[in-house]
């Protein structure tokens, strides 16, 4: 039995947080070990939101399995759909004749959903925290963010808009504008959160010194993005396994050593403005032609042709009923999301359909950390902690 | 070893035997080679020509699915050569094929869509030069029943062809040249249609070329769920999927997995619209007026209640699930405390399984019958009785060539097409030749023994049976059925234990869950798990017993008395008894019984039916209908009593799952029986028919279009005397008069007639008597 729920002396008593609670962010279950107001131990259990997804993928053609991914990390669809597509298409083995302009706007998407997903964070951590203000600021820059994610596919939430092959559809008129005045905006508004809480009194008071992980423990629970840049790993997939067009963009990779949550809040403000300058770029780089390969034997052809061209029919119905045949062989791919390093690992038979999909799921993995975070702590430390690991439960029940 | 080599497919070395074809060979090691015409279920035809590999060292590529592996062959699969062959096929099947994927039924999981996907074919330069307007236009089959056959989606690969003559051994379709220059797909002698209607070439066509009538237009393939059960015609148990959407059943399909590979017969494919049919029972009935279940349920219980003991009986009709028996039995043990329970299994196999000899396998896998060199068909054409037995046995003969076949009847029948040592007997003389043959395998064999017949065998007949080494008897329930069923049952007992630990037995049953009636103990002279006890109660002396008054209640479970009895007697159990009848579809015993409560048909039951195999197989609900399964009734019904069933009781007894047959016959004894005594000319004879099983078979679309009415079949020279032409109405004199159509047939042995069983409307055995099925006929003809 965990020892979380023994009491060795009459000084321990065992708390129950969640899995209702406003500040578990979902629906999280947090057993803790108290002496006093000292946690002593601690075991957070999960699954409340399980829906077997991985499951479920096992009974979908790889088209079909596209939007549940949205619903895993539902603050940044589509960097799920991202990693989902980029799997797939190693699996396939067109990862490179994916068309630039898709790249670009792939990097477009992701990086404005890390931006999003990273406003949420700092609304909801310093929520939690006390600090009502930069909740309807930071909310306030994300409604931007959301209308360019309409404006592309038609979605506020659970937004799906990168597809097998490249994206979906061509970026609408008026995209690139509201794009452009977006990133001229956005450096003075991560000013203003600085403002408010960097050099807060009672922010550091919560935040520094709190929840402190050790680089080596950081590699070794296998926690990732964030989490660990905030304990002085120097670690992003973007730069050190690059995939899309990373490598030609110019951006930083911020990191702090400090390992509490404090750091971790640093590296995410940072981060945001890495993401900004990363768009800029893209707005100026950015080539014209197409958003979508040509293969017909793995991607949706265009209503025309399959209107006017029997074989393009023929094809279209095989790849919508049992789905486009991928080799078989097993790939993984990892891309750097908001949360961490989120995988999907695909095993194919060459059927229509994948025979097993394990995602790494980057929430689960930096909740399994928290324990370690907390011992020793204060019990009003876990507010923090839960904030600053800025996990979801879509993507860690899964 | 001397009889496996070596190949190497695509670099990499395999091993292999010395008679096995390259596709087997790769398809065995997991390297797709594609393949339309070639299927498991009949072995190579060399139509398509897609399953063409590349030899290093041979200048053309070569059919993998006929072409013998070598040693130190060397094989590619998907060399470009090859492609490139089988790309040019697939564009010659292009060229002309119509442009109607987007309305054509097969889209989604048609072989030619596929195979152009497979090869990523995306235009097709034969079309360049081909004139669309020069095309000449190919016969679509409207006419035929059943089965549409639209010639220009044809790609000619021979399946249809293949699968009508290998496995259901009919033989109807072939490819016909045409007045427009090519051939066509049709049948043989160019008239519509009049085959079995087993829809195997439906289910075998890789293009919508062939289709089912019945399904066309209602659905997409990726609309419909698929609901794997057991069917409900025939003790084969074969596996289908039923195909529903919105709470429909709208097709019954199979897959290659299955135990019996996917083949159905027209009941299983066809007939599922019975599960929808008009003739459902909606609502409860109280002495003939509809009334609400809980009323129906007390009323049952007071009828019961209001009776000794040994005044109630209960009849199963062997086609609920074992669930639903072992309810039944439970609430009649240890309830009501009478063990006079019966089952309709008690006509045939239960008179068979009460007199097992020593050695013999009783319970056998069909597809394990391939290691029997002799197939020994006896009492019955297993082509109408369990089609599922005949395709396994054309498959030994014809397709495996593995089995000699020998067959005893009064007929010739399908099967004997198939090149059969035929023996010949009367109806009703089954005892007889059973003895006769008796004797002279005895003198073969070596043992000595004083019975014997007085029917002569011929000699091949001998031979062939004395030399078996493992041989299958499959057992007709007919000759089962007899008057004497009993004696026959013991004489081919005597036979059986001639020959031992070599025989393996396939007694056929139309009743879908006979089996379960022994496993579960509700038939007579059975106990649970198939242990035999001493017999209490039987359903051939039910008519004597209700007349006698010793038989005072009656609870029928499926089991409708207009099916087995004639008219006559059965309105006399009506009249005299209290009747509480729980089915599923209309019949006549639903008018006289005085409690009628409705059940769920298959399609909506959870449960298991038992097959001829022993196996337990899984019947599913698919369609969801507000009425109950036939056990909860009963336990309601016991509920109503004050017991509840024991909880597990189900899971306790299904979770054995194997027999424990007594097999304590280890002697042979002198049967001797008369046979039948018929008066006059003709001898009549009752059969089961293909198109039937049940009463209530007649209520779906696919039996009843494949055989409306009941025909009565005769020898052309008995229909020459009596001026009978093909097609006339005769009026059929026995107990009492019967109209059916003739249909002159010269299988028909002289002085014999016979009618079938099962139509709505019509009871055989107001000719032949109650469970009997021979009689004297006399024939009139009508208008």
């Amino acid at each position: 039995m965990n020892e979380a729920y023994v009491v060795n002396n009459e000084r321990e008593v065992i708390l129950n947080v969640g899995p209702q609670h406003p500040a578990t962010h979902g629906v999280l279950r947090y057993v803790v070990k108290l002496d006093g107001e000292r946690i002593v131990d601690s075991d957070p259990q999960v699954g409340f939101l399980h829906r077997g997804i991985e499951k479920l993928a096992e009974y979908m053609t790889y088209h079909q399995f596209n939007p549940y991914t949205d619903r895993l990390d539902y603050l940044a669809s589509m960097n799920n759909n991202l990693a989902y597509v980029m799997a797939v298409e190693k699996l396939l083995g067109i990862t490179d004749q994916i068309p630039e302009r898709a790249q670009y706007i792939r990097v477009i998407m992701a990086e404005l959903g890390r931006i999003a997903s990273h406003l949420v964070w700092l609304a909801t951590h310093a929520l939690d925290i006390g600090a009502m203000t930069v909740f309807l600021y930071s909310f306030r820059e994300r409604e931007y963010i959301i209308d360019m994610f309409e404006m592309a596919c038609g979605n506020r939430l659970t937004y799906n808009y990168i597809r097998i092959g490249g994206v979906a559809r061509d970026l609408p008129d008026g995209f690139m504008d509201r794009l452009k005045e977006f990133t001229k905006l956005f450096y003075g508004k991560v000013k203003e959160y600085h403002q408010l809480l960097t050099k807060n009194r009672i922010w550091l008071k919560r935040t520094k010194d709190v929840g402190y992980i050790s680089k080596e423990d950081a590699i070794n629970y296998g926690i990732a993005g964030p989490c660990t840049r905030g304990s002085g790993v120097d670690w992003d997939l973007r730069r050190d396994m690059p995939y899309l067009v990373y490598p030609e963009l110019n951006f930083e990779i911020p990191v702090y050593d400090e390992g509490d949550v404090y750091a971790r809040y640093l590296v995410r403000m940072d981060e945001m403005v890495q993401s900004n300058r990363i768009l800029e770029q893209c707005i100026e780089k950015i080539p014209d032609g197409p958003v979508m390969i040509d293969e017909p034997r793995y991607v949706w052809e265009p209503k025309e042709r399959i209107m006017m061209n029997n074989y393009a029919l023929m094809k279209h119905f095989v790849k919508v009923v049992k789905g486009f045949k991928a080799p078989p062989g097993e790939v993984y791919f990892g891309a750097e999301n908001p949360k961490g390093e989120l995988g999907f690992y695909i095993y194919s038979t060459g059927e229509g359909k994948p025979y097993r999909l394990k995602i790494r799921a980057p929430s689960f993995i930096n909740i399994s950390a928290m324990p370690k975070m907390v011992k020793g702590g204060l019990i009003a430390d876990i507010i923090s902690v839960i904030g600053s690991l800025d996990f979801v439960f879509g993507e860690c029940d899964r | 070893m001397a009889d496996t080599v070596k190949v190497k497919i695509n670099g990499k070395e395999y091993e292999a035997k010395k008679d096995e074809t390259i596709l087997q060979v790769a398809r065995r090691n997991g390297i797709y080679i594609p393949a339309i015409c070639y299927s498991d279920r009949f072995g190579a035809i060399g139509a398509c020509r897609i399953c063409a590999v590349e030899i290093v060292g041979m200048k053309k590529p070569m059919l993998s699915c006929a072409m013998k592996v070598k040693d130190g062959m060397e094989i590619l699969t998907d060399s470009e050569k090859v492609i490139e062959f089988r790309k040019n096929i697939v564009y010659e099947w292009d060229k002309f094929h119509p442009l109607q994927c987007g309305v054509c039924d097969k889209s989604g999981e048609c072989g030619l869509q596929d195979i152009n996907y497979e090869l990523n074919i995306t235009e097709n330069p034969l079309e360049k030069e081909a004139d669309p307007l020069s095309v000449p236009n190919r016969t679509i089959h409207y006419e035929w029943k059943i089965i549409h056959h639209d010639a220009n989606l044809c790609i000619q690969c021979r399946r249809c062809v293949t699968i009508c003559d290998r496995v259901v051994n009919f033989g109807i379709l072939a490819l016909v040249k045409k007045e427009w220059g090519g051939r066509e797909i049709d049948t043989k002698d160019g008239k519509p249609l009049d085959c079995e209607f087993c829809g195997q070439c439906v289910s075998i066509c890789p293009t919508g070329a062939m289709s089912s009538k019945l399904f066309k237009y209602k659905a997409r393939p990726w609309e419909m769920d698929k609901v794997r059960t057991t069917c409900q015609f025939c003790a084969s148990g074969c596996q289908m999927d039923l195909n529903v959407k919105d709470n429909k059943v709208l097709r019954v399909t199979s897959e290659d997995d299955t135990p019996n590979m996917a083949n159905l017969c027209n009941l299983g494919r066809f007939n599922y619209s019975v599960v929808e049919s008009k003739n459902l029972i909606n609502s409860p009935k109280v002495n003939g007026s509809s009334s609400n279940l809980d009323v129906a349920i007390k009323k049952a219980a007071d009828i019961l209640k209001s009776h000794g003991p040994d005044e109630i009986a209960a009849i199963c009709g062997a086609r609920e699930t074992v669930e639903d028996q072992l309810a039944l039995k439970l609430f009649f043990e240890n309830a009501i405390k009478t063990s006079n329970i019966d089952s309709f299994a008690s006509t045939h196999i239960g008179k068979l399984f009460s007199v097992l000899p020593k050695g013999v396998s009783p319970l056998n896998n069909v597809s394990d019958m391939e290691e029997c060199d002799v197939i020994f068909a006896f009492g019955g054409d297993v082509a109408n009785e369990m089609p599922r037995l005949d395709w396994q046995t054309t498959r030994n003969v014809k397709l495996l060539k593995k089995s000699k076949l020998v067959t005893a009847y009064w007929r010739d029948t399908k099967i004997d097409t198939l090149g059969s040592v035929a023996l010949r007997y009367e109806p009703g003389q089954e005892v007889e030749f059973l003895n006769s043959l008796f004797g002279s395998l005895a003198g073969a064999l070596n043992v000595s023994t004083d019975i014997k017949g007085s029917i002569e065998i011929p000699e091949d007949a001998v031979k062939v049976l004395s030399e078996a080494k493992k041989i299958a008897f499959l057992v007709g329930q007919e000759a089962l059925e007899r008057p004497n069923g009993s004696d026959v049952a013991l004489a081919l007992a005597n036979l059986m234990l001639l020959f031992g630990d070599k025989v393996k037995l396939y007694a056929s049953s139309k009743y879908n869950n006979s089996y379960g009636a022994i496993y579960s103990g509700v038939t007579n002279g059975f106990d649970l798990y198939g242990k035999s006890k001493e017999k209490v109660f039987s359903l051939y002396d039910l008519p004597k017993l209700v007349e006698d008054g010793k038989i005072r209640a009656i609870f029928l479970l499926n089991a409708d008395l207009f099916t087995i009895f004639s008219d006559e007697d059965a309105r006399k159990i009506f009249d005299k008894a209290d009747v509480i009848y729980l089915d599923a579809y209309m019949s006549d015993s639903v008018k006289y019984a005085k409690v009628v409560i409705p059940v769920a048909t298959f399609a909506s039951t959870d449960g298991h039916y038992v097959n001829i195999e022993g196996r337990f197989n899984r019947v599913r609900k698919a369609i969801d209908r507000d009425v109950l399964m036939a056990k909860d009734v009963v336990i309601r019904i016991a509920g109503q009593y004050g017991y509840n069933l024991p909880i597990g009781y189900i899971k306790e007894a299904l979770d054995k799952a194997t027999f424990d047959l007594d097999q304590d016959m280890d002697s042979f004894r002198n049967v001797q029986s008369g046979g039948f005594d018929f008066t006059g000319s003709l001898k009549g004879v009752v059969v089961y028919s293909k198109f039937r099983s049940g009463i209530f078979s007649s209520f779906g679309e696919g039996a009843s279009i494949a055989m409306e009415e009941p025909v009565l079949e005769i020898n052309p020279e008995d229909a020459q005397t009596l001026g009978i032409e093909d097609g006339n109405y005769v009026n059929v004199e026995g107990l009492s008069a019967l109209r059916v159509k003739a249909k002159i047939d010269d299988q028909m042995p002289k002085g014999v007639v016979s009618i079938p069983l099962w139509f709505a409307g019509y009871n055989a055995y107001n000719v032949s008597g109650s469970l009997t099925n021979l009689f004297s006929a006399k024939l009139m003809k009508g208008e």
